[in-house]
């Protein structure tokens, strides 16, 4: 029997797959040849591309999230000075960048920017396959990916392997023609406040998870079962606000850096809006961990500027300062990394 | 093994080449082996309570059809019904009555901490469950014979395009086709060719595009306004319905590849004057199924208007609860009930019959019903009850219509949602009005429409959780 019944069936399942082949690869070679060279320094996989080729010895990077990349100011740190910061990267991408950084023959200090998740090991959520799909030729990136369990195979077929990510590459294309965002080597900074009434909303929303939290640990204490959902609830709010220590994650960080004692390591935790580190109970334990980096290993450097006085007007969110906070945030790091780096012997220096 | 995944693009075209290469009477086989593959891909211990339940059911048919003793017939149905039921509760609603007895207990002061018993839900079990049920219960009242073909009534339980969320096919209009050769036509193949793509569309494009936004907007409810929150409500019905209805179109697709026809599921439901026209049209194999099997049978106890009202009322919570063991699905339920109860009494006064007059006050009206089924979804997607309040509370209280406040957070997600929407009505009304001479060109932009705007975020259907 003819498969699909007839003829006729059989040659339009056959025309169906020949065209979805064709529009696929058209589609593909666009992006390849004419979408992706349009991509400016904030966009996620170019970072990874100048990282992987950038030879300049004096180039100083800067490693974090996208609180990272709002907060360090190129320009403001020195000419040398590019944010490679992206969205959603912790460790689970910093390490890649550093592993890449730490083959170059170079001595220059690396900047990290450090929050209470940065440690916490998901890479489906941190590691974004459209920032590295446009540089898959790359054996360490391939051999980086499936490390994590992020690279399918479908990948790997020309026509579907940037599937699932044009729009976000169109989107990082357009970002900087739109808007308030002003882009400085990599920094994506937003000259912008919400307002007192939309930043309330924000500081609220992060008040009433703490207190959510501490509703559900009472209600546990008291000897009321939670509902499946509530463990739930409870569990997410616990991971969402303190800090997360992951001793394996911390151990392998510090032996990158003794191995490399020739470079300096710069940890910064950028400034959040005091609501945001309201619920954080273990903020102990980030100040043990900094004060043991700061006296136990003399190539890393750890700056806390959490707490660091700004006001209202100069936060995007709870979460993420604007350009003002950044201007302010960034000359006073500046003084503190000049200070550090002429003078390392001086303790004073640290926050 | 998910619909949306490379696998399933190379199982499919690899079982159908296979069916058409074999001769007809091996091609059960061949199905059956396909089927159970496709649900093993999943977690394979699960495959041995379709096996149960497709001995259990299809030895208790054929004892049912054979005995001719009324009580023994009984006991056969009762067999069926409470190994299926059984597993059903088990897997899916012990832990809800578990935790509702032990908070319950709890305020008489007795301490009865009942172990959780962390169960990982089957996928599908709810679809299979109500369709094997059916075959027995017919066979019981006598509307169809008894299937004697083991590997057959095996398939009917476990036929892969509509194993793990429907539609929930009769055993009636089932197993005829999977015994019969088919028939295929040209125009079966365009139909199944056109609806796959559809149901790509609706699910990669639509649904997964949606999702983003909603799954931020009810992530941070504490920091959305009333404005976000009523568009999420919004957004997320559109998902849910490009979700379920794509999952069913890729069914019905995959299924007429092989020349079998699997009954139409959605009709338009969103875009309905009452809440009794949306679910005629909404999840129709579900609803004809709670209909036949259940409201109908009530309804010969008494068929009062104020006990068909209670048994309406009871069916649409029975259909809430049938989703999930939450209060949230139950509140869904029983809001719905009480919706369409109202709109009811309501359709004979003369103000009505006015409405129903004009077309443009009927738009109206469907605009607001509507509204309504966008406002009932909050308790759906909600994780409780506490949380939906919490959602009209903000939605009644803060919802204003100034458009900087509603895109002052997750911006580019709002606006991608609103596109791919659109397109989706733009899609509908397209496939509707669609002409032979036009497929090449639908075809094409279908797939650039996957292909270009398609999500890659392996979500899964919603409708499997249920």
């Amino acid at each position: 029997m003819i498969p699909f019944g007839t003829t006729q069936g059989l040659k339009l399942v056959i025309s169906t797959l020949v065209i979805a082949a064709l529009v696929a690869l058209g589609i593909d070679q666009v992006f390849q040849h004419f979408v992706l060279p349009l991509r400016t320094d904030i966009s996620n996989s170019y970072k990874i591309e100048r990282l992987l080729g950038e030879t300049d010895p004096e180039e100083i990077p800067v490693f974090g999230s996208s609180k990272g990349r709002s907060s360090f100011i190129p320009d403001s740190l020195g000419d040398k000075v590019f944010n490679y910061s992206m969205e959603k990267a912790n460790f689970d991408v910093i390490f890649f960048l550093l592993e890449t950084e730490l083959a170059k023959d170079k001595d220059g200090p690396i900047i990290i920017e450090f929050n209470t998740r940065s440690f916490v090991h998901r890479p489906a959520h941190t590691i974004d396959l459209s920032t590295f799909m446009p540089i898959k030729d790359n054996q360490a990136v391939i051999d980086y990916l499936d490390e994590n369990d992020r690279l399918d195979d479908f990948q790997l077929i020309p026509g579907v392997r940037y599937y699932g990510s044009y729009i976000r590459y169109l989107r990082s294309l357009t970002r900087k023609v739109t808007s308030e965002k002003i882009t400085n080597r990599g920094g994506i900074f937003i000259d912008y406040y919400p307002g007192d009434r939309l930043l309330k909303r924000f500081t609220d929303s992060r008040y009433k998870m703490i207190e959510k939290r501490e509703e559900l640990e009472d209600k546990m204490a008291s000897g009321i079962p939670l509902t499946y959902m509530e463990v739930q609830v409870l569990e997410q709010l616990q991971i969402n606000s303190d800090f997360a220590v992951n001793k394996e994650r911390i151990a392998k960080f510090e032996a990158m850096a003794k191995e490399h004692s020739n470079r300096d390591f710069i940890m910064v935790f950028t400034p959040h809006h005091p609501s945001e580190l309201a619920g954080v109970r273990n903020f102990n334990k980030v100040d043990s961990l900094f004060t043991q980096w700061n006296t136990a290993i003399p190539n890393i450097h750890a700056f806390d500027y959490s707490r660091f006085e700004l006001p209202d007007s100069c936060f995007k969110n709870s979460s993420h300062i604007n350009l003002e906070g950044a201007r302010r945030f960034c000359a006073a790091l500046n003084d503190d990394i000049e200070y550090l780096l002429n003078e390392s012997d001086s303790p004073e220096a640290y926050r | 093994m998910l619909f949306n995944s490379l696998d399933y693009l190379i199982f499919l075209p690899l079982v159908v080449a296979a069916f058409y290469l074999i001769p007809h009477r091996y091609r059960w086989v061949l199905l059956l082996a396909a089927s159970y593959y496709f649900y093993m891909c999943w977690k394979w211990q699960y495959i041995f309570l379709i096996l149960i339940s497709t001995m259990v059911d299809f030895y208790a048919g054929i004892q049912i059809a054979k005995t001719p003793d009324k009580k023994k017939k009984r006991w056969f149905l009762m067999l069926s019904l409470c190994v299926n039921l059984g597993f059903l509760f088990y897997f899916k609603y012990f832990n809800f009555f578990t935790e509702n007895t032990s908070i319950l207990l709890s305020q008489f002061n007795i301490l009865a901490d009942f172990k959780y018993y962390d169960i990982l839900l089957p996928v599908g079990i709810s679809f299979y469950t109500f369709q094997t049920l059916s075959y027995t219960i017919d066979v019981y009242q006598g509307k169809s014979e008894p299937e004697t073909h083991l590997g057959y009534f095996a398939l009917y339980v476990a036929y892969f395009p509509q194993l793990v969320a429907g539609p929930i096919e009769r055993s009636t209009r089932l197993i005829p086709q999977l015994r019969r050769e088919p028939k295929v036509t040209p125009e079966d193949i365009r139909y199944a060719v056109n609806k796959i793509l559809l149901g790509f569309f609706k699910k990669l494009v639509v649904a997964d595009t949606i999702s983003q936004y909603v799954n931020l907007v009810y992530a941070n409810v504490d920091g959305t306004t009333g404005s976000q929150l009523y568009w999420a409500a919004f957004l997320f019905s559109i998902q849910l319905f490009a979700d379920f209805s794509g999952y069913t179109d890729i069914a019905m697709g995959s299924a007429r590849l092989m020349g079998v026809r699997l009954m139409e599921n959605f009709k338009r439901p969103l875009w309905q004057e009452n809440h009794s026209a949306y679910w005629a049209n909404w999840h129709i194999s579900l609803t004809s199924w709670i209909r036949d099997y259940i409201y109908v049978p009530l309804a010969k106890i008494n068929e009062s208007r104020y006990a068909l009202m209670v048994w309406s009322l009871f069916i649409l919570v029975l259909i809430g609860f049938w989703h999930g063991a939450n209060w949230t699905f139950i509140i869904f339920g029983f809001v719905n009930g009480i919706v369409m109860l109202i709109q009811r009494s309501l359709r004979y006064t003369s103000f009505a019959k006015i409405i129903r007059s004009n077309p443009y006050t009927m738009h109206l009206q469907k605009f607001v019903n509507l509204n309504l089924l966008f406002l009932e979804a909050v308790y759906f997607r909600s994780v409780d009850v506490n949380m939906a309040h919490k959602i009209y509370g903000k939605i009644f209280t803060e919802f204003n219509l100034n458009i900087g406040e509603l895109l002052s957070l997750y911006k580019f997600e709002f606006l991608m949602s609103i596109f791919v929407s659109v397109l989706l009505w733009g899609t509908i009304l397209f496939n509707e009005k669609l002409k032979f001479k036009y497929n090449l060109l639908y075809v094409t932009g279908m797939l650039f429409l996957i292909i270009f705007l398609g999500q890659d975020l392996k979500n899964s259907f919603v409708y499997f959780q249920f």
